[in-house]
């Protein structure tokens, strides 16, 4: 797949008098599990919207998948959504559920669908009502893969689940990623989770994008700087530090540098998790850690 | 099954989505609408039991005074309370529309299932249109199989108790008046439904405006469709009377508080002859009334505007609410 998965350029939605999301570019690439996290209130729900067409930006537009303006008919053809909550119909049993997807979309393939259903011991008979909430995320993402999706975009996929309802839902996820090659963006406050899935990481801070790369990127160039309070100024002035904290004579700064910048003398350098490093920066909304205009202009 | 990669969407495939999802109401809707014609079918075979038990069908007229007109009274009276219920039948469009057009789009977004519906292939448009396109064809034709079994009931009663072709129940039950009510009420219930985004809301306000909309055209608007005609002697059978005014002596429109004078002059020198009737006193006078009518060949031409400007309404609603969906965002 070439391209971006999804490209913003310029993005922003008002609802009222205030902005959900201002000013938003930004690259996501194809080909990858990308988790889009941020406090509740940064505008992830409202960028997904308009990501699969349920909303229309206020400013600026998103391409999908390198060319599809959001909302068009060639972008609901390729783009598939699973909403918060999975939004669908209780009343109707799984197969009938099924058979709305089949009846609503140009490219179905019901045989997977219920392969995969059949395989998780979901009964096609019963109502999705009565389902329980991990089964029925299952038949949400069963009905999105029907679609054979370039791009796979769900919406806070995990937070009405049990733990072990998360890991066999983001172990079905894994799968269809790997049998599918689609592409996949989805959103979620649980940051613990990430890093064994994403490879890509976007943190929304307040309606902005305060973090965007790769999460191999991403750890590899931040790390903990540990060493004398007193030279912390000295170091903060030649490297960008995302957060210090000083505890009596010793200083722990956490820092953006790649790893071939050396070590001070006398400071010694700590490798750091990404849950540590999207806590951080979630807790520090100035500082920002973006690609170069290269990576977003196109 | 697997159908990859296609152009197209499957055929009826959003068709059976609607079905699907509303057979439900529209199923109730035939069930509601069935009863009521097995009531006036049963009632409508009774009727005609007594109708010649009675001898009514030897009869050649009903002349005031005659047995015929006695026996026709008799009929009718027995038939009294059931003819007064059958007013009820007026609510059934507003009814109708209001819990088949309601929840349509409404529960969808109460309940969030939009944002499902609205994110596969087909797209919302495609979607909506074909909602709107199956169920108004629906229930057209539900409510169109409807009106023969009223007729069937009141036949009888079309010799013994004369109307106007203006009447509401025959009028609405005989031809197009029904069908274009009911599919009117779908149209305002939807529209309803996206405006309040609450199905309650929506099914309780698109009620009050679909009956109320019914009630103004019943009594305010229908008799006006085409100008009245006039007559200063009786009008014919089927002939709808629509208004009546006065003419002087001279040949001069009488105003109406001139008429209300007249009728207070004629009540005070009437007060101990009940037999006494306005008309007489006014001919005696050389006063005239004139009946503004419709003609009775005007029925069709009247159905044929009804179901016009109904069915012009329910289109202009209908593209509103598709407008108001594809701007919608989340």
């Amino acid at each position: 797949m070439n391209g971006a998965a999804i490209e913003a350029s310029g993005l922003g939605k008002r609802y009222g008098r205030s902005w959900a999301l201002r000013d938003c570019s930004l690259s996501i690439p194809a080909g990858h599990v990308v988790g889009l996290v941020g406090p509740n209130g940064a505008g992830k729900t409202t960028f997904l919207n308009m990501a699969v067409g349920l909303s229309t930006p206020t400013t600026g537009e998103v391409r999908l998948l390198g060319r599809h303006r959001a909302g068009s008919p060639d972008a609901l053809d390729m783009v598939a959504f699973v909403a918060q909550d999975a939004a669908l119909y209780r009343n109707l049993s799984v197969s009938d559920m099924l058979r709305v997807g089949r009846g609503l979309n140009r490219r179905w393939d019901e045989r997977t669908a219920r392969e995969r259903l059949a395989e998780l011991g979901i009964p096609l008979d019963r109502r999705v009502g009565a389902l329980s909430g991990g089964q029925r995320s299952q038949v949400a993402l069963s009905l999105a893969l029907a679609k054979r999706p370039g791009l796979l975009v769900l919406d806070e996929p995990l937070a009405a689940l049990d733990p072990l309802a998360r890991h066999e839902f983001m172990a079905s996820l894994m799968t269809a990623v790997a049998e599918d090659g689609v592409s996949v963006v989805f959103s979620s406050h649980v940051v613990a989770e990430l890093e064994r899935v994403c490879d890509h990481l976007v943190v929304l801070q307040d309606g902005r994008v305060q973090v965007s790369g790769d999460v191999e990127d991403l750890t590899a160039e931040h790390h903990v700087l540990v060493g004398p309070a007193d030279q912390a100024d000295e170091i903060a002035g030649l490297l960008p530090v995302v957060r210090s904290r000083r505890a009596h004579a010793q200083a722990h700064l956490l820092v953006r540098t790649p790893r071939s910048v050396p070590v001070p003398p006398g400071w010694q350098r700590h490798p750091v998790t990404l849950e540590e490093i999207v806590l951080t920066y979630m807790r520090e909304p100035a500082a920002a850690a973006l690609p170069g205009p290269k990576a977003v202009a196109r | 099954m697997t159908t990859l990669p296609s152009a197209a969407l499957p055929r009826f495939g959003p068709a059976w989505v609607t079905w699907r999802q509303h057979r439900f109401a529209l199923g109730a809707t035939a069930l509601l609408l069935a009863a009521l014609a097995v009531l006036l079918l049963l009632g409508g075979l009774t009727a005609r039991d007594d109708y010649h038990r009675l001898g009514l069908d030897k009869c050649a007229s009903f002349t005031p005074g005659t047995r015929c007109d006695q026996i026709s009274i008799e009929f009718n009276n027995q038939y009294a309370t059931a003819s007064l219920l059958l007013i009820f039948l007026l609510v059934l469009p507003a009814a109708i529309g209001a819990f088949v057009g309601g929840p349509l789009i409404a529960r969808e977004l109460e309940t969030g299932t939009f944002r499902f519906a609205w994110t596969q292939g087909a797209g919302r448009t495609r979607w909506l249109v074909t909602k709107l396109a199956v169920l108004t064809l629906a229930l057209a034709a539900v409510s169109a199989a409807f009106s023969p079994a009223y007729k069937y009931w009141n036949a009888p009663f079309e010799r013994t108790l004369p109307s106007g072709f203006g009447s509401y129940l025959p009028f609405e039950f005989g031809g197009l008046a029904f069908p274009a009510q009911t599919v009117l009420g779908f149209a305002v219930g939807v529209f309803m439904g996206v405006l309040a985004r609450r199905t309650l809301v929506g099914i309780g306000a698109s009620f009050l405006i679909t009956f109320g909309l019914s009630m103004l055209t019943v009594f305010l608007v229908r008799p006006h469709y085409m100008p009245a005609r006039t007559t200063l002697g009786k009008i014919g059978r089927g002939d709808w009377g629509v208004g009546t005014t006065y003419q002087n002596p001279s040949g001069g429109p009488v105003s109406s508080p001139e008429a209300h004078q007249l009728f207070v002059q004629f009540q005070a020198q009437n007060l101990n002859r009940p037999n006494a009737r306005f008309r007489d006193w006014l001919a005696a006078r050389d006063y005239r009334i004139v009946t503004h009518y419709q003609p009775s060949g005007r029925f069709w031409s009247f159905q044929l505007i009804e179901a016009g400007w109904m069915l012009a309404l329910a289109a202009v609603l209908a593209a509103t609410t598709v407008w108001m969906v594809r701007r919608r965002t989340a």
